[in-house]
Parts: structure tokens; C-alpha cells; sequence
């Protein structure tokens, strides 16, 4: 029996074998192809012997050797497993073997990852994660469009015809916050209620953890008292009471009983409430089609489009018009899905800073990138030693990926742990101002994409030096300890570190920018003094007191006792506090001129103030006088307007004395005073015209207190909430807070991006300086020899100098200018974050070009220095 | 046992081993198995340690002036496997494996 395996191509099953070996593992390929030709030639020399070598047989040897095909094919999967077993175990060793270089390269991407997981899960929260509602896409909000207000109100009234009359909507609910006092308990409070109709739980599709919801006839008026409180109420407020589902509390003076308990995953949809309780309760309730009172939630039936549903709704709301002209005309509807009306503000923030922390990223990728390529100089001669033993350009690639992506994935997990404690910090941050129903947590989505992250960023730093280290040139390698990664090497450190300086000036022309932004911001006069003033609000339950006197006579007591305190300058009662998220408007008609419909009528900012409300905040009096004691229920009505006012309706005249129309509180009063404009929402307030009514002649529930102390004011806050209790020891205050905290909140958000933007660009700066620094160290110690005969030639110090610094600026000033440009691109995207500041404002731009060249040129300047200290000699029998 | 059931083919190719056909080809002849499904099916058993594999020595495979045979045996845990499947797979007993048609089991 012989099986001659050099006459194989006489053989056709043997050739086969041959071939199909190619896909066969290389470690592998020796024993599996002698399995098979064994067996093969073991056949065939049966056959021979039994004399049935004929083609039949020699047909059934090709046949079986076919089969071999898929054997090849099974063992594919070891190739993978033990490459990468192999691959793995080599990369820990090379990187353990370097622990500095590692740590530095884990930590660098650590930072960088980190911050980027973090804004991420915000933006997940935020932008991507739907509302914690079933079916959340179908909600709308539903407006009131007018001439004046594309977001207003609606009335009860149209509300029941819309739900009436439309096909597009499964259910439309009513839904408006307004706080309610509770009493009754230890302490006075008050709770933010939620004001609905019975269907709005059926609307949301949840279910309460005990009790029941709101049944239709709640809606009715005279419905029965009833409410429904929130998780953590019921924990907090009621100490998880199990039997509180049946009992009653006070609200506004009212019983109430509690039917229900929400559960604790429940959020009201765009504010926090804790008790919800029917509409008709509300103590602005009015069943009239001229009041427009509530906000509207409803969900599209499946199948209809938001276009759909708005088209069929302006179609009613024409017809609402044409039937009640009175009330109606003009009026349209507003469709705007919840989810955008919840993240409108936050959208353009949250992407500007997830922009931000992308760059950071990137500048950190360059500078490891950089650092891998410098120690891939001295691993030339460890590449070539296993090109030459075998190992394919495709298995050193790979080798070295996994060594990157295994730092990249560590990296990822040191990133994961900092950002989960940066994205907590961001959460709890109430400068940040999340919509109340997000929660931000590091789900799915947040670790697929930080492990996404870390994959791309070891691939992204990995590669290059990978496919550069893999193709080494064995010869001069394995002869001489290479030190060059050659000319291509040093180019693409070059465009990391521009792209890297470019980078760094566009983080921080937008910190910047920011910064100017913000301190605009400070400076802006509000009108009046907030240093050692304190606010509060309450309101007096209706049916306590039920008439304007006797709301009065309890807000006059009230500045009485508090001004009677100790260390208090001064105290005044008044409706809304500037800076308190909430402003009064009303119409005004000016007698004498052009009169105007009824919905064009101007609408002002409106307030309510006592006499010594003007004196307490400091808002100057410009001509005229403010209210007095003399200005009571019974005497002739007053106005005092704001120097906006004047001068938009008497630009050449003198206001004092002249009447003026309000029909909403259907009077005419007389002007008596004008005072300076008081920013009322925000800093950046445009000027509004602002008009005070006096407080006695128009008393209300609800009221505001300011009290001017000596010293810091929060600190008078038990002080007066007694002085208000001595009064009656059953009535709420909240929101005791001081004029300076308000201020601030208002800009909070603002000064929250401007700090992060200004840390990310630190961090950035750091890094692009180290990248520069970097490089430019290396490039001296490259070229020593140069250097070392330059000065042998007769070459100053200062020369050396020179040369160096040349080329780090060669470096610099390229990055400088592509950052200048891409800026310039850039900044218009945070135009409405910024406050009378130009995107393109050069004051800005130059400045931080010159801080970044001054800063790039001092980084220059110690690799530069060090190459004045080279010796020529030992420079020249350097190798 | 720990490492899943034996599909029937593995259950059959042991059964074959067990009874002396040891040699690839010869277990897809004895089986009836393609060559597509019994190699891979060698490979996993030998992977799970149902199986070893041997190459036959030397001097005979010198003798008949041809590479060595590479042969399998089954091991304690792949004698336990087979036991188990043959538990639950009835027809294995029944099947011709154990009535040893042509060609014969090669020497080891």
C-alpha cells in the first residue's frame, strides 16, 4: 500500500485537501491536513487493494474530501478564540509592563469619557427617553391661540365643546397648578395643588396605588369635596397613614376627603402637584366662556396625526367664533406635543454642552493618540522581530487594537464611575432646571453608550499607530534600534496637535463668550434693592374672609406686626413678587384716544402694592407720589405707572392726573405717581410698561410680603411667619425667601453652563497645552543631532531658541486660526444663550487667540530651552 | 453532567467510537453520516472531553508508507454521555452500529 503523496496531482480528493486547508488555522493547519490526506490515502490504498480504484471510487475519495470544507469552516471559530485569548493575555502584559504610561492614558480617557456619560444620561433623561406616560407620543398640549398669546389659556366652556365636538382626540382633560393651603395639622402649609378634570388620571392611564380616581360626577358643580394626594405627601405629610383613604384634611378652608393615593413613580405632567382635587373647586372656577382659566391635556386617538388633529381643531375653534363673537373671535388653537413642550428651554443647553464634552474628548483621544505613537517608536524592533517569525500584518493590527481597546474599555469603566457622580451632581444641581417627571438614571441606553464610546475611542487612537507599527522595515529595524517613526509619523502628530489647539479655542471662546454673557447679566439694574429683603406668599382660605375689607384689614395687620419686629427696616404687602415666576397683566384703554376692540386692547404688567411697598424695595419714585393711607376702598382710584409706561403713551406730556381705563377690573383710575422700571421676570428682561393699582382699594386672597431688615434676612424668617401667626395661627405662609436668592435663580442656568463651559475648557486647554508640549519635546529630542551641529557651527543660544519656538508656533498658530474660523461658525448656535453679547464678538475672540498663543508659546518655550542645553559633542556621537 | 444533551448524531458517532469504529472515515461509513456532520461533530465532542484523539503509531503508518491515522476514544465523561443517550434515545440500540457490516474496524 503506498500512498505516493508526490504524484498528489494525480489526485484530485488530495489537492482539495490542500486548498481547503488555506482557511484552515495556521496553528491548526499541519494536523488537520494530515488527518484528512491519512485518511484519504489510507482509503484509497484499500480500494487499490481490493482492486476498485475505478471512477466510481475515485469519484467517492473527491466527494469525502469535500466534507473537509466544512470541517475547515467549523474550526473558524478557533481561530478567533484563541487569537483573542492569546492577544488579551499579551496586551495586559505589555501594559502592566508600562503602568505609567497606561494610568495616564486610562485616566485621560477616564475624564474624558466620564464627562461625556454624564451629560449623555441627561440628555437620554431629557431629549431621548420617552415621558414616563403610556403611549407619551400621543399627548398634546392644547392652547388657546390669539392675536396676543399663542399659549393661552381656555375656558371651561370651549373645553366641553371640544370634547364634544371632536373626532381626533381620545380625551381631552383639564390640568391647572395653583398652591392650596392645608391646615388643620401642626403647622399650617401649603401643598401645590393640581386642579383637573375627573377624566385626567383615565387620560394619563394610570392607576392610584389605593382608593380610586375622580368619577365623572366630581365635575359636575357642587360636586362632593374630594381629593387625591401624591406619594410622597402621603409618606411625609400624613407619616404614610394606611388609613388615609377615607379621612379628610382642610383645604383652603374646606373639607375635603381623600379618595386616593398616587404611586410613587407618578409625575403630573409639566409641574409638581401633591393633591389633586376637581376643577370646580378651583378658587378661580368659573363655568364662563369669557374666563379663561385652565390648561388642556388631551391624547390623539391612534392613527392621527398631530396635522390632523390641528386642522379638525382650528375647524371648531371657527366655529366656537362664529357662534360666540363676543368671546371667541379670533380665537384659534395651539397643538403642541408634551414632549416638546416640556424640553423646549433645556434642548439647545443640553446639546451645546454635549457638543462641549465632545470636543474634550476628542482633544484627549489627540493627546493619547500622540502618546501611543511616541511609544510606538519603541516598540519598531518588538514588530519586527514577530514579523519576521511569521505573524501576519492583520494579527500585529489586531494585537495592538486589543491593546488599545483594553486600555479604551478600562478607561471606559473609570469613565462610567465618574460619570455616574458627575451625572448626579447635575441632577441634584437645581440650577439645572429638569422638567419634574424626568428622572435621570444610568440605564441601558447610558451604558450602551459609554461601552459604544470606549470602543470607538481605542479604535480612533489605536489605529494609526496600529497600521504604521505593522509594516515595519525589517531590515533596518532588527539592525539598528530604529528611533524614527518616519516623516508620515510626524505629520499626523502635527494635525493632532492643531486639531487639537483649534479645538481647545473653540471650548474656550464659548466659555467665554458665556462668561461675558453672565456678567452682563450681573450688572443689569432690576430696578430695585434686593440686599436684605425678605419675601413670602399666602393666601387667606375664601370663606374665612370673604370680603375685600376684611382681606384688607388682615394685610394691613400683618405689615403692622411685622414692622413692629426688631431689626426691621421696613415691610409692605403686594400681589406678585418681582423675580417669583409669576406676573399680572392687564388691558388698558387710554380715554381720549382711538379706541380699540377688545382684544387688541395693550397689555401691561400689573401689580398690586401698598404704600410702603415703593420705600421697601427701593424702586425710585420719579415724579408725583406713591399710594398713601388716604387712598382707601372709597375714594377715588389710583394708578402709579413705571417711566416705560409714560413715555410710550405720553412722550411729550406729563402723566400725573390723567385717567386711564382698565376694563378688566372695570375701572378708571387716576395716574399719581410714575416710578423706574422693575425687571420682573428675568434679568434680560425687556423693558416693560409696568402699572401698580393700590392694594386697599383692591384687596385679593392672595399676597405677597416684602420686609427690608437690617441684617441678613433669612434669618427674620420665624420672626415674621409668628408675627403673621398671631394674627390667625391657621394661615399658611410659603415661600419664604430672600430678594437676593430669587435674583439669582433667575440666573441660575445661566451661570450652571457658564461654570461647566468654563471647566471643560480648562480641562481642554490643559490637555491641548500638554499635546503641544508633547510633541514639541519629542521633535527636540529628534533632532539633536541638528541641533548638536548647529552649535558646533556657531549657533547662539538663542538661536537654538528661535528655531524651536518656530516650529512649535508653526504648530500653534495654524490651530489658532482653524479655532478662530470654526468658532466663528460655531457661536451662532448659542446666540439665545447669550445677553448682549455678539456670537461673533472679536473683543472675545482676540483675547483668548492671544491667551492661547501666549500659553502655546510657553509650552514651546521648555522643549526649546532644553535644546539650548544640548552639548555638541555628546549630541553628535548621539545615535 | 453538565454539558447538555447529546444531540443524536454526537449520541450515534459515540456509539460508533464505543464499538470499536474509531477512525473518521470509518464512522461515517458505519453511521451513514455525512463527513459535513461528523468531523464537526468530533471537533465539539472532543472539545466537551466526550472524546480524545490519538494518531496511530508511527511504525505501522511507516510500514504502509502513508501519514498517520488520527483516531478517537471515548473517555469517562463520553462513556457516561453515551450511557444517558442511549437511555433516551431507544432506536440506538436497535440500530446496526452493533451489527458490524464491512468494512471492518481498523487497528489502532
Amino acid at each position: 500500500m503506498r500512498c505516493l503523496l508526490k504524484q498528489r496531482l494525480l489526485r484530485p480528493h488530495l489537492w482539495l485537501i490542500r486548498f481547503v486547508g488555506l482557511i484552515v488555522p495556521r496553528r491548526l493547519r499541519a494536523d488537520w491536513q494530515q488527518e484528512w490526506e491519512a485518511e484519504l490515502c489510507y482509503r484509497e490504498a484499500l480500494l487499490a487493494d481490493w482492486d476498485k480504484l475505478n471512477w466510481p471510487a475515485k469519484l467517492n475519495l473527491l466527494q469525502r474530501s469535500t466534507s473537509a470544507f466544512w470541517d475547515a469552516l467549523w474550526l473558524q471559530s478557533k481561530r478567533w478564540e484563541d487569537d483573542m485569548i492569546q492577544d488579551l493575555r499579551y496586551g495586559i502584559r505589555v501594559l502592566l509592563k508600562h503602568p505609567g504610561f497606561s494610568l495616564i492614558i486610562i485616566l485621560t480617557l477616564g475624564l474624558g469619557i466620564g464627562a461625556n456619560t454624564a451629560i449623555f444620561s441627561i440628555v437620554n433623561a431629557v431629549l431621548l427617553r420617552p415621558l414616563p406616560y403610556e403611549q407619551s407620543e400621543q399627548l398634546m398640549m392644547v392652547f388657546s391661540r390669539t392675536s396676543r398669546e399663542a399659549r393661552d389659556a381656555v375656558s371651561w366652556a370651549d373645553l366641553r365643546d371640544w370634547q364634544a365636538q371632536n373626532q381626533s382626540f381620545a380625551d381631552l382633560a383639564a390640568f391647572v397648578p395653583q398652591s392650596v393651603n392645608l391646615t388643620g395639622r401642626a403647622e399650617p402649609g401649603r401643598l401645590i395643588g393640581g386642579f383637573v378634570s375627573a377624566n385626567f388620571f383615565n387620560l394619563l392611564k394610570v392607576q392610584p396605588l389605593t382608593g380610586r380616581t375622580f368619577a365623572k360626577s366630581e365635575d359636575e358643580a357642587r360636586a362632593e369635596r374630594v381629593a387625591i394626594v401624591n406619594y410622597v405627601v402621603w409618606r411625609d405629610r400624613f407619616s404614610a397613614d394606611p388609613n388615609l383613604v377615607g379621612q379628610t384634611i382642610t383645604l383652603n378652608g374646606q373639607i375635603f376627603t381623600v379618595v386616593g393615593i398616587m404611586p410613587e413613580e407618578f409625575r403630573a405632567p409639566y409641574s409638581e402637584v401633591e393633591v389633586w382635587v376637581p376643577m370646580q373647586h378651583h378658587p378661580n372656577f368659573s363655568p364662563e366662556r369669557k374666563d379663561s382659566i385652565t390648561g388642556v391635556l388631551g391624547r390623539l386617538k391612534s392613527g392621527v396625526s398631530l396635522q390632523q388633529a390641528q386642522t379638525e381643531m382650528e375647524t371648531i375653534a371657527a366655529r366656537l367664533a362664529d357662534q360666540y363673537p363676543e368671546t371667541n373671535r379670533e380665537k384659534s388653537v395651539n397643538l403642541i406635543p408634551l414632549q416638546s413642550f416640556l424640553v423646549a428651554g433645556l434642548q439647545a443647553k443640553l446639546w451645546i454642552l454635549f457638543a462641549a464634552v465632545g470636543f474634550v474628548l476628542l482633544i484627549a483621544c489627540a493627546n493619547v493618540a500622540n502618546l501611543t505613537l511616541s511609544r510606538a517608536v519603541t516598540r519598531q524592533r518588538e514588530m519586527a522581530v514577530r514579523t519576521a517569525l511569521g505573524a501576519g500584518r492583520l494579527r500585529i493590527v489586531r494585537q495592538l487594537l486589543t491593546e488599545s481597546v483594553m486600555l479604551s474599555l478600562t478607561g471606559g469603566a473609570l469613565g462610567l464611575l465618574l460619570g455616574k457622580w458627575g451625572m448626579d451632581a447635575l441632577a441634584a444641581n437645581s440650577a439645572v432646571n429638569l422638567p419634574p417627571n424626568v428622572t435621570v438614571k444610568l440605564d441601558a441606553t447610558v451604558l450602551l453608550f459609554t461601552l459604544g464610546l470606549s470602543l470607538l475611542t481605542g479604535l480612533l487612537f489605536g489605529l494609526f499607530p496600529a497600521l504604521r507599527l505593522s509594516r515595519p522595515d525589517l531590515n533596518s529595524t532588527l539592525k539598528d534600534g530604529a528611533r524614527t517613526v518616519g516623516a508620515s509619523g510626524k505629520r499626523v502628530r502635527d494635525v493632532l496637535v492643531v486639531a487639537q489647539l483649534a479645538l481647545a479655542l473653540v471650548l474656550l471662546i464659548g466659555a467665554g463668550l458665556m462668561i461675558r454673557s453672565f456678567m452682563n447679566l450681573l450688572s443689569v439694574d432690576p430696578g430695585f434693592d434686593a440686599n436684605n429683603v425678605l419675601t413670602l406668599e399666602y393666601r387667606l382660605p375664601a370663606n374665612k374672609y370673604t370680603t375685600p375689607e376684611q382681606q384688607w384689614r388682615f394685610h394691613e395687620q400683618v405689615v403692622a406686626n411685622v414692622k413692629a419686629l426688631p431689626g426691621v427696616q421696613s415691610a409692605a404687602v403686594f400681589f406678585t413678587v418681582p423675580f417669583g415666576a409669576i406676573v399680572g397683566q392687564t388691558e388698558i384703554a387710554l380715554p381720549g384716544r382711538a379706541a380699540l376692540p377688545a382684544d387688541q386692547l395693550p397689555r401691561v404688567q400689573t401689580n398690586r402694592a401698598d404704600a410702603n411697598y415703593f420705600a421697601t424695595m427701593k424702586i425710585p419714585l420719579r415724579s408725583g407720589r406713591v399710594f398713601t393711607a388716604q387712598d382707601q376702598m372709597n375714594t377715588m382710584p389710583v394708578v402709579v405707572i413705571n417711566q416705560t409706561l409714560a413715555s410710550r403713551y405720553w412722550p411729550n406730556e406729563n402723566p400725573l392726573g390723567k385717567q386711564i381705563n382698565l376694563p378688566g377690573q372695570k375701572l378708571t383710575a387716576t395716574i399719581v405717581g410714575v416710578v423706574g422700571d422693575v425687571k420682573h421676570n428675568s434679568l434680560d428682561d425687556l423693558p416693560q410698561s409696568q402699572l401698580y393699582l393700590a392694594f386697599a382699594q383692591n384687596p385679593h386672597i392672595f399676597s405677597s410680603l416684602a420686609v427690608r431688615t437690617n441684617s441678613d434676612a433669612l434669618s427674620f424668617s420665624n420672626a415674621v411667619r409668628n408675627a403673621i401667626w398671631a394674627i390667625d395661627k391657621d394661615q399658611p405662609v410659603w415661600k419664604v425667601r430672600t430678594m437676593e436668592f430669587l435674583v439669582a435663580r433667575g440666573i441660575g442656568s445661566q451661570r450652571f453652563i457658564m461654570q461647566l463651559l468654563a471647566a471643560l475648557s480648562a480641562l481642554a486647554l490643559v490637555l491641548a497645552v500638554v499635546g503641544i508640549y508633547g510633541v514639541l519635546s519629542y521633535a527636540v529630542s529628534q533632532q539633536t543631532q541638528a541641533i548638536g551641529v548647529r552649535l558646533a557651527l556657531g549657533a547662539q543660544a538663542r538661536d537654538i531658541l528661535a528655531l524651536i519656538l518656530k516650529q512649535g508656533m508653526q504648530l500653534a498658530l495654524p490651530g489658532i486660526a482653524i479655532g478662530l474660523g470654526v468658532s466663528y461658525g460655531l457661536m451662532r448656535l448659542m446666540r439665545g444663550l447669550l445677553f448682549e453679547v455678539a456670537p461673533a464678538d472679536p473683543l472675545t475672540f482676540g483675547l483668548l487667540a492671544l491667551l492661547l498663543t501666549l500659553v502655546a508659546l510657553l509650552a514651546c518655550y521648555l522643549p526649546a530651552r532644553r535644546a539650548t542645553q544640548v552639548d555638541p559633542l555628546v549630541a553628535l556621537r548621539h545615535e | 453532567m453538565g454539558k447538555g444533551f447529546l444531540t443524536y448524531a454526537s449520541a450515534v458517532i459515540l456509539q460508533a467510537v464505543s464499538n470499536g469504529y474509531q477512525y473518521g472515515f470509518d464512522i461515517i461509513d458505519i453511521t451513514g453520516l455525512p463527513g459535513g456532520t461528523v468531523y464537526p461533530a468530533l471537533r465539539r465532542l472532543e472539545d466537551t472531553g466526550c472524546l480524545v484523539s490519538k494518531w496511530e503509531k508511527h511504525k505501522i503508518a511507516q510500514e504502509e508508507a502513508r501519514p498517520p491515522r488520527k483516531y478517537y476514544e471515548l473517555t469517562r465523561a463520553g462513556q457516561e454521555a453515551l450511557a444517558e443517550a442511549v437511555k433516551r434515545y431507544r432506536l440506538l440500540e436497535q440500530s446496526d452500529l452493533t451489527q458490524g457490516r464491512t468494512p471492518k474496524p481498523s487497528k489502532a
